[in-house]
């Protein structure tokens, strides 16, 4: 009988914990409507899984300490915490100790509600959620691809991009940051109230026409007027808002064609 | 008796009893008041305001000192009239609810922030009288989320008197960066105000973002030159 590499058992057994330990499956998770993830510093990726594979709902989280180091966690317990409330799952990162980091990695069912608290910096990146996102972060940018239904989005430093697949006619979106441009990509049947605000350094491009009271500045022109561009305005004859709100920077609205 | 028969039927009508009568008159009125009552329970649940409290009880007051007269002097009210008072007061204080339930309770039954941000920029569209502008500076301080404060400020930039210790006392305690700026430029539209003094106290806060900070410099340095 053969004995085996003590070397190569213990390269397998690492390469087990590997896999097995650096993602913490949240399946057992399975009786909730939302997801609400605060974390301080690192970025958060997220993407929605669609009902054909619903099974996969996990979280892969990198530490980085003071030093810049980074390790892929394999025990989130000391470094996130998990609990339901309401039928929501609450992921919350520990409060940094100096400026360490976590990013976040999270697959989850693409119908739940995503909510996302972003208190120190990062960046945050959510892909193909269908039931709606409400995202506050502070320093860093908001990239939303294929969202469904509606979104709420506050940045104080950084641009934000909106890229909606299917909307809730019935619903607002608001996308507001202080420093930075906002771009939303919408169905080109969508109708929508617009307001907006671009108080200095803006001009906004619009596949969509724009039918307002008043001239909106710098409308399709790619320069960065010195005057507050304010507006409100009907897409295809109105409907549920869109506010799109930057103090610094331009704002587009483009259609969404496929 | 015939007219005491006849209320005694509705009554009991409108207690669950069925009616024995052959009298249609009792039924089409009974059922009237039934219909009225059903909608009325289906009216929303909100606090009245103390004014039409007040009014309320005092038009209650006036009905029963009217009708102890009218049994003093022994002139016997026509049912029909009755009925149409009773209907009229249902009406009127349905009316009266209604228009005094007012923006703020609407807002209350709201179960989402999507829905609240909406309403709040439907306010656009309507005349708002000083009590709605002072609620929706008071839901400044209660309100946790940053898109629905930005949009109430964008409101009340319609509203020159805006501007007030509660404004500023919602911009000082108020930790969002986007929503402190839609708070400052609200500020800086309002020309005709001093408040150089919340502006230097705000400043003071350690926790302010630079664009923010700069912000409060350059509206200093407006008050300043008035």
């Amino acid at each position: 009988m053969k004995t085996l590499n003590p070397i190569l058992v213990l390269i397998i057994l690492l390469s087990i914990g590997n896999f097995s330990f650096g993602q913490k499956d949240l399946s057992i998770y399975s009786d909730i409507d939302a997801v609400f993830v605060k974390s301080y510093w690192g970025n958060i990726n997220v993407v929605g899984i669609d009902a054909s594979n619903q099974d996969i709902f996990d979280l892969e989280a990198v530490y980085t300490d003071t030093l810049k180091k980074s390790k892929n966690l394999r025990q989130l317990s000391d470094y996130v915490s998990f609990k339901v409330e309401n039928r929501k799952l609450y992921i919350e990162t520990r409060e940094p100790k100096g400026f360490e980091s976590i990013d976040l990695n999270l697959k989850m069912p693409a119908d739940l509600f995503l909510e996302i608290k972003l208190e120190k910096g990062g960046n945050i990146f959510a892909d193909n959620m269908k039931n709606g996102v409400e995202i506050n972060i502070l320093n860093g940018s908001v990239n939303l691809e294929r969202i469904g239904k509606y979104a709420l989005v506050n940045a104080a430093n950084g641009e934000i991009v909106a890229n909606f697949d299917t909307l809730d006619e019935g619903m607002p979106i608001s996308l507001v940051t202080m420093n930075g441009g906002v771009n939303a990509t919408l169905p080109d049947n969508s109708k929508r109230d617009l307001r907006l605000i671009s108080r200095k350094n803006g001009f906004v491009l619009s596949d969509f026409d724009l039918l307002s009271d008043e001239k909106i500045i710098n409308l399709n022109v790619r320069q960065y007027s010195k005057k507050p561009i304010i507006n409100t305005a009907r897409i295809n004859g109105g409907g549920a808002l869109l506010f799109l709100s930057t103090e610094n920077g331009p704002i587009s609205i483009k259609k969404n064609r496929s | 008796m015939k007219n005491e028969q006849f209320d005694n039927e509705i009554m009991d009508y409108l207690d669950g009893i069925p009616i024995n009568s052959n009298n249609q008159k009792a039924f089409q009125q009974a059922g009237e008041l039934k219909q009225l009552l059903s909608e009325l329970h289906e009216l929303p649940l909100g606090k009245v305001h103390p004014t039409t409290d007040a009014k309320v009880y005092e038009f209650i007051e006036n009905l029963e000192i009217t009708m102890n007269t009218e049994s003093k002097s022994r002139l016997k009210l026509d049912p029909k009239i009755l009925y149409f008072t009773i209907a009229a007061s249902i009406a009127l204080l349905f009316y009266v609810f209604m228009d005094n339930n007012g923006f703020e309770d609407q807002y209350r039954l709201l179960p989402s922030n999507p829905e609240k941000l909406g309403f709040i920029y439907d306010l656009n569209n309507e005349q708002l009288d000083s009590e709605d502008v002072e609620w929706l500076k008071a839901e400044l301080k209660k309100e946790t989320h940053p898109n629905i404060k930005v949009t109430i400020v964008d409101l009340l930039n319609n509203y020159p008197s805006k501007i007030d210790n509660d404004f500023l006392n919602a911009l000082q305690k108020e930790p969002i960066p986007s929503v402190q700026m839609a708070f400052l430029d609200a500020l800086e539209n309002s020309v005709n105000t001093d408040f150089s003094n919340e502006l230097v106290v705000f400043s003071q806060r350690k926790d302010l973002d630079n664009t923010v900070r700069l912000k409060v410099a350059h509206i200093l340095s407006i008050q300043s030159k008035q």
